[in-house]
C-alpha cells in the first residue's frame, strides 16, 4: 500500500505540474465448465495510470501501474498477471529507452504477446516460473530490429531478492515484409536464478516458489501476419540447475484467423519437457470482435490438458469463455 | 497512538487516490499505438524529436467532425492523441496514428501532416499493422503515395476511373478506403483541434 500510495503521490504530483495521467482499466468475467466445476468467475479487475511527462519538443518519461483491484486469482497465479508498475525514460530518437520498475521480462513472445487479456498462454509459467519481475533494462528499435534488455532480480513480483543472484535476459527481433506476410523473428536469451517446480509440483504453483534454481534458456519466437492468418511459434531449449542436467524443451505454436473483421477462429498447442515426463496443452477457440467499439470482447476456448509424468498420465478438459471489457 | 497514524495513512492514501481520479483524464480504448516512431521519424521527416499529446473530444466538437466527415465518431473515440515532430526547436509537422476498419481486422495507420497553403496536408501515410491479405499493395508508394498532399476538403473516395484514389489492388477495396477513410479522418480532427 506504502508503494501504490507513493506511485500515486508522484503521478499526481506531475499530473499538477501540466503533465498528462490517464486512468483506465479492465475487467475479466468469465465462464469455466470442466469435469469438477461449473463455475462464473472474475478472473480479475483492475485499473491501469498511465503518466506522461514532456517538455516543450519531446518524451522525458512515460510511467504504468497496474493495480489489481479483485478477482478470483490469489498467489503466485496472481504475481505472473497483476503487479506491472514501471517508468521508461526515452532517450531520445534512435536511442534506447531505460525501463525501470516492475515488468514482463522480455524473453520469446512475452516482449510483444500481450497474453494478459488472453485464455490461451504460453509457455512462460512452465518454462520462466514468472512473468513479472523487478528490475532495470533497456529497449529500443535500431532500424527494423528491436531489442531488450533486462536485469533483474528472478524472484517475481513485490518480492526482494533472496540470493543476490540477478537474471538477464536479451532479446533481439528484425521484422520484415516477405510478400504479404510480415515477420518478426526473435532470439532470445535467459540465465539467472529463478522459481523452480518439477512437473508433478505444478499442482502447487498457486503456493509461490518452494525453490529456485539457475535457468538456462534459450528461445526463438515468430510472429507471422499473413493476411488474416497470424501465427505466433515459440521454441525453448535450456537446462536447469547445471549445464550438465537434461535438456528442457519447450514449444508453443498458435494460428488465429479472421473470418471477418469481427469473427476469428484460434488453434493452439504447446508443450513442456522436463524431468522425464512431459505437459501439453491443445486448445480451440472462437472470438468475437464488436464491430463498432474496442470496449470489450468475447473469447471462447476449449482446452485439453495433458500431462505425462513418473506418477502416470493425467488428461483434463475445460471449456471457458471470457469476456474483455477495457474502461 | 498506532491505529491513529495508520488510519491517517489509509485516509491519506484513499484521499490521494481520489485527487488522482479528480485530476486525471480518461484513457480511451480506442487510442492505437505509434509502434515504430524512430524509423516513422527517419523516413518521413529525416531526423528529429518527438512528443505525445492526448487530447479529449468535447460532445460539441464531436458534432463538428462528424458533420465533416459525414458519419458517426465510433462510441469509444472520446479522445485522440497526436505527436508534433520537431527539429531542434522548430515544430515541422504533425503525426498522428488510427485504427481503421479492414475487412480481416483493424489497420493501423501512421499519417504525417505538415501545414500547407491552405491548411494542413498530408505528407505521408504509413501503415503499420493489419491482416489484409494485399498487405504489400496496401504499403506500396504507388497506393499510399495517392495521398501525398492531400487536405481534408479533397476527395478520398475510391474510384475505378480517374475521378479518384484508385484501390491498392483488385480485392482489396475495402481495405484501401479504410486507409483512406483513417487518413481523412486524422485530418479532419486535427483540423477541428486547431491544429494545435
Amino acid at each position: 500500500m506504502k508503494k501504490i500510495s507513493l506511485f500515486v503521490a508522484a503521478l499526481a504530483a506531475l499530473t499538477m505540474a501540466g503533465t498528462s495521467l490517464k486512468v483506465g482499466g479492465a475487467i475479466y468475467p468469465r465462464y469455466a465448465l470442466s469435469e469438477k466445476q461449473s463455475t462464473f468467475e472474475l478472473m480479475g479487475a483492475e485499473a491501469i495510470l498511465q503518466g506522461q511527462v514532456t517538455s516543450e519538443t519531446r518524451d522525458i518519461m512515460y510511467a504504468a501501474l497496474q493495480v489489481y483491484t479483485g478477482g478470483i486469482m490469489s498467489g503466485w497465479f496472481k504475481g505472473i498477471h497483476f503487479g506491472e508498475a514501471y517508468a521508461m525514460f526515452p532517450l531520445g530518437l534512435s536511442l534506447p529507452t531505460i525501463k525501470v520498475g516492475q515488468a514482463v521480462v522480455p524473453f520469446g513472445l512475452l516482449e510483444t504477446y500481450d497474453i494478459h487479456t488472453q485464455i490461451v498462454q504460453t509457455t512462460y509459467v512452465k518454462s520462466l516460473g514468472l512473468r513479472l519481475d523487478p528490475g532495470l533494462g533497456l529497449t529500443g528499435v535500431l532500424g527494423r530490429t528491436r531489442y531488450a534488455l533486462w536485469l533483474s532480480n528472478g524472484n517475481g513480483p513485490d518480492r526482494m531478492d533472496n540470493d543476490k543472484g540477478k537474471v538477464v535476459t536479451a532479446r533481439v527481433a528484425p521484422g520484415f515484409l516477405l510478400g504479404d506476410a510480415e515477420l518478426t523473428l526473435g532470439l532470445s536469451g535467459l540465465y539467472g536464478s529463478l522459481p523452480y517446480w518439477s512437473l508433478d509440483s505444478l499442482a502447487n504453483f498457486p503456493k509461490g516458489p518452494q525453490s529456485y534454481a539457475v535457468k538456462y534458456r534459450l528461445g526463438l519466437d515468430n510472429t507471422t501476419d499473413w493476411g488474416p492468418l497470424t501465427l505466433r511459434l515459440e521454441g525453448i531449449a535450456g537446462k536447469d540447475s547445471s549445464l550438465s542436467h537434461p535438456l528442457v524443451l519447450g514449444y508453443y505454436a498458435e494460428a488465429r484467423y479472421a473470418l471477418v473483421r469481427w469473427l476469428e477462429v484460434l488453434g493452439k498447442y504447446d508443450g513442456w519437457h522436463a524431468n522425464g515426463g512431459r505437459a501439453n496443452n491443445l486448445s480451440a477457440g472462437i472470438n468475437f470482435y464488436p464491430p463498432n467499439t474496442t470496449a470489450y470482447e468475447v473469447q471462447t476456448t476449449y482446452q485439453i490438458d495433458m500431462m505425462k509424468t513418473g506418477a502416470g498420465d493425467e488428461s483434463n478438459w475445460k471449456f471457458i469463455t471470457q469476456l474483455v471489457v477495457r474502461i | 497512538m498506532r491505529a491513529t497514524g495508520s488510519s491517517s495513512r489509509s485516509w491519506l492514501s484513499v484521499s490521494s487516490i481520489l485527487g488522482l481520479l479528480l485530476t486525471a483524464g480518461a484513457a480511451s480504448a480506442s487510442l492505437c499505438v505509434w509502434r515504430q516512431p524512430d524509423a516513422d521519424i527517419a523516413g518521413i521527416f529525416g531526423s528529429g524529436s518527438y512528443k505525445t499529446v492526448f487530447t479529449d473530444i468535447s460532445d460539441s466538437l464531436d458534432r463538428k467532425i462528424e458533420k465533416r466527415l459525414g458519419f458517426a465518431l465510433d462510441p469509444d473515440e472520446t479522445q485522440f492523441k497526436y505527436f508534433p515532430v520537431f527539429k531542434g526547436t522548430e515544430r515541422v509537422g504533425t503525426v498522428m496514428t488510427h485504427a481503421g476498419k479492414g475487412q480481416f481486422g483493424a489497420i493501423e495507420i501512421v499519417t504525417a501532416v505538415v501545414t500547407g497553403d491552405s491548411g494542413p496536408v498530408i505528407k505521408e501515410v504509413r501503415v503499420q499493422r493489419d491482416r489484409e491479405k494485399a498487405k504489400a499493395a496496401l504499403r506500396s508508394k504507388e497506393f499510399l503515395g495517392q495521398l501525398k498532399g492531400m487536405s481534408a476538403n479533397d476527395d478520398f473516395r475510391m474510384t475505378n476511373d480517374e475521378s479518384g484514389l484508385k484501390p491498392a489492388a483488385k480485392g482489396a477495396e475495402k481495405a484501401s478506403q479504410a486507409i483512406a477513410t483513417a487518413a481523412r479522418k486524422l485530418l479532419i480532427v486535427y483540423d477541428e483541434l486547431g491544429r494545435p
